[in-house]
């Protein structure tokens, strides 16, 4: 099923999923808005940015998002909440790169950062995820 | 801390690790005290346990105080779950540490890695403590009493 297809209701499923997932991770002080509107057409199963210096966040999901099954669901959604727990750490990261590096500079620490980062949180998303509910994706119609 | 219970915790380490997807990972249990960071010097915060990953390979040493065993058994969860999931985002601290040692003055790479630690444990601990809470507790040896 593709996300634009999808009922008030399922959306509200998967939601409940998502709240419920981020009040287990000692996320629960977050808010997100899921933007059904804005799903991902590139090769990113979902993604998520975070208003700077906030505890709010915005989460996109790949057109295809369901395809990819419970399980993987399961994981990148966990994967996905990890990132807001590491989000002061990247926004100095990234302030200090941009006043004290050269562009160059900058841009390659970024990648380095930002790739270890994610390694960093699939691995973790892996073996968190196994404690997590069940991802709504055989959603009632 | 026993023997006993000192090769029961590098167990439960190890169990934890399993579970955490660090199944790929060496430890080695330390009987060795943990050294609290200097900048906490003066105050009563002591570090109950350390983790000191290797540089570049899936390693790392554990270190643990010797009256460690005394803590709760919640508490002894906590700590070694937050120490291990270190392991996995070790890369990065890694990486911007051996980067910016070089680069930049000694007093600036201070006060950057000061600023990145703390934001940096508090993510740690945030997740270790929800995640510790699915995970089994330790369940120390029975022990002959004397």
């Amino acid at each position: 099923m593709i996300l634009s297809m999808m009922t008030k209701s399922q959306r509200s499923e998967i939601e409940k999923w998502l709240r419920d997932a981020a009040d287990s991770m000692n996320l629960s002080d977050w808010e997100f808005q899921v933007m059904w509107n804005d799903p991902l057409d590139d090769h990113r199963a979902a993604s998520t940015n975070v208003q700077p210096n906030s505890r709010r966040a915005r989460l996109y999901f790949h057109v295809d998002f369901l395809d990819n099954g419970e399980k993987r669901c399961r994981e990148i959604a966990c994967h996905e909440l990890l990132h807001w727990a590491f989000e002061p750490l990247m926004e100095f990261v990234d302030d200090y790169a941009a006043n004290e590096m050269g562009r160059k500079e900058r841009s390659i620490f970024n990648s380095a950062t930002v790739q270890l980062l994610e390694y960093g949180i699939e691995g973790t998303s892996l073996a968190f995820a196994r404690h997590l509910p069940r991802f709504p994706v055989a959603l009632s119609l | 801390m026993t023997k006993k219970r000192f090769h029961e915790l590098g167990v439960y380490a190890r169990a934890l690790a399993d579970e955490m997807g660090l199944r790929d990972w060496t430890f080695v249990t330390l009987d060795q005290e943990p050294e609290t960071p200097p900048e906490y010097n003066g105050t009563d915060f002591r570090a109950e346990a350390t983790c000191t990953p290797t540089p570049g390979q899936h390693t790392a040493v554990l270190r643990f105080r010797s009256d460690f065993d005394e803590n709760r058994l919640e508490d002894i969860r906590n700590t070694v779950v937050h120490e291990l999931l270190h392991c996995h985002m070790q890369a990065m601290h890694e990486m911007c540490r051996s980067v910016l040692l070089n680069e930049i003055s000694q007093s600036t790479y201070n006060v950057f890695m000061g600023g990145f630690d703390m934001n940096w444990e508090y993510a740690i601990d945030g997740i270790s403590r929800a995640w510790a809470a699915k995970l089994p507790l330790i369940q120390w040896p029975v022990e002959k009493r004397k």
